[in-house]
């Protein structure tokens, strides 16, 4: 790797209560890359992401981002550091409008080029529209939308998304992944995400870390994220 | 006509107090999920504030301006060397800030040696409009408890620390995410709910006599308020303290003043029982 990795994890453990999820995890992210986190239901991705931006506490093993050891920060801290996370499910506040929602993420304090939401607002014409519109009452697509928008107000230099294609309809799904190589494109941004859907996984990822039971077993490097590559590792 | 005015007056008045005491519940319980039984001990505290300040010859006045600010300082204290280890078990936070309370109130039981003692209103006497007399000090408590709403209002719905704190109310995960330090917000909620039942025990405590228990015939109706009103917003509390206060002082009006306090009960245990998430339904997303 020509740089500095942005993030690595070295022998990382995790568990829920007793049961142990993830089982010594080595890995390291180049800054600017877009890594697909791919594998079976159940195999510890959510939980490698949560992990990452620190809303599940490591059993053992390290994290470092950017250079500094961040396994003991909590989530809000490793956020003001620069890492946007989107859970599952793409969350927002319900119950604020479109416009607070990006208020929340503008709140990290990190927006060079201000105003940060006029970006957004650029990326994602639609939120522009209902920006007076309370979060809760838009569309299963507006809101992933919203999400990103969200986490991209507060600049990060690492993105976390989890599943951003599960349940949006496939020409949102394709916007969503322009948008987010031009962003990775214009600004550098890092960009690690967990996904099963194929078409998101070939339009987006250029690197591929397959999981298995909690481990990292293989990973497709560079130039090998091909349709038969990624499926054979998505049904095995 | 008159006694009809009067009444009313009485009702808001009421009804005001009982607003001023559950606010600081409510924020409290919407945002940390933990019902806090030394509330009624921080209303007492707020007082007691007002009675020391008198005592010292430094007057009313300084005591109500002060009640806020210890009562919130204390507050804070209690949250980070006390509360925050509840944060997750319901039962055990009951019970801590039960024992809390009890520690506050005998000690303060001691410290007045179980006497009562008279606060005088700081603005004493009424005004008059139309031949009919209202209380200064009582409007006083009206007009507070407006502006300490608006105020709480204006601030979630329109400041950076609304924000944060409506964005920790919806999902406090997510809000981690976003950069929001939780624990730090809940430490300022508890301080701020703190601060509030102090004013609220400084305005109300010369309308009745000072004692180790002036917190603590609130609590009941003031725990009834909340379930009423429904945990999570900003409304639910308040109007559940509104239906509640205008009951408890209005109803001894209509039925015997020995049936009224348990009617209260019986109507806000059917009104529970029919929609058990409260008037206003908004819970943790």
């Amino acid at each position: 790797m020509p740089h500095d990795p942005i993030l690595k994890l070295a022998a990382l453990h995790a568990s829920y209560d007793a049961t142990p999820i993830l089982r010594d995890i080595n890995l390291q992210i180049a800054p600017g890359e877009i890594v697909a986190l791919i594998g079976r239901n159940g195999v510890g991705k959510t939980t490698m992401m949560r992990c990452m931006i620190g809303l599940l506490p490591t059993t053992s093993g390290t994290i470092e981002y950017a250079g500094r050891d961040v396994t003991a920060l909590p989530a809000d801290h490793r956020a003001r550091l620069g890492i946007g996370y989107i859970p599952q499910g793409r969350d927002v506040f319900p119950r604020m409008t479109v416009e607070e929602n990006l208020q929340v993420g503008e709140l990290i304090g990190r927006s060079r080029n201000s105003p940060a939401t006029d970006l957004v607002f650029g990326y994602f014409p639609i939120l522009k529209e209902r920006r007076k519109q309370l979060a809760g009452t838009m569309s299963g697509g507006e809101q992933q939308q919203l999400a990103i928008g969200r986490a991209l107000v507060g600049n990060p230099d690492l993105l976390l998304l989890d599943e951003p294609s599960e349940g949006i309809q496939p020409s949102i799904v394709q916007m969503i992944c322009r948008v987010l190589r031009a962003i990775r494109d214009k600004s550098g941004t890092t960009i690690v995400f967990v996904e099963q859907n194929l078409d998101t996984i070939l339009a987006l990822a250029e690197r591929c870390l397959v999981m298995e039971k909690g481990q990292i077993i293989t990973e497709i490097p560079p130039g090998y994220v091909t349709q038969d590559s990624v499926r054979r590792h998505l049904l095995i | 006509m008159a006694d009809t005015i009067s009444l009313i007056f009485n009702i808001v008045s009421f009804a005001s107090v009982m607003v001023l005491i559950v606010l600081g519940l409510g924020v409290i319980a919407s945002m940390m999920g933990i019902f806090n039984f030394a509330h009624g001990e921080f209303v007492l505290l707020g007082a007691y504030t007002v009675y020391l300040s008198a005592t010292a010859g430094l007057g009313l006045w300084f005591g109500i301006i002060a009640a806020p600010i210890v009562v919130g300082i204390l507050g804070l204290i209690i949250e980070r060397l006390i509360i925050r280890r509840f944060y997750g078990s319901l039962i055990i936070a009951m019970l801590g800030t039960y024992a809390i309370g009890l520690v506050i109130r005998e000690t303060i039981r001691g410290l007045l040696g179980g006497h009562y003692e008279s606060i005088p209103e700081p603005i004493g006497g009424a005004f008059s409009i139309g031949g009919i007399n209202f209380s200064i000090w009582r409007t006083i408590i009206i007009i507070a408890t407006i502006l300490i709403l608006t105020g709480s209002w204006w601030m979630l719905a329109r400041t950076p620390i609304g924000l944060r704190i409506r964005g920790a109310l919806e999902n406090p995960m997510l809000a981690r995410t976003c950069g929001i330090s939780t624990t730090k917000l809940y430490a300022l909620t508890f301080a701020f709910g703190s601060a509030l039942a102090g004013l609220a025990g400084a305005l109300i405590v010369p309308l009745y006599q000072l004692s180790a228990d002036i917190g603590i015939r609130f609590l009941v109706q003031a725990f009834l308020s909340v379930m009423l009103g429904g945990v999570g917003t900003f409304q639910g509390p308040v109007l559940g303290a509104g239906t509640v206060g205008v009951m408890a002082s209005g109803l001894p009006w209509l039925v015997p003043p020995v049936l009224a306090d348990p009617l209260v009960f019986l109507i806000a245990l059917i009104i529970v029982k029919i929609r058990p998430q409260g008037f206003i339904a908004a819970g943790r997303s």
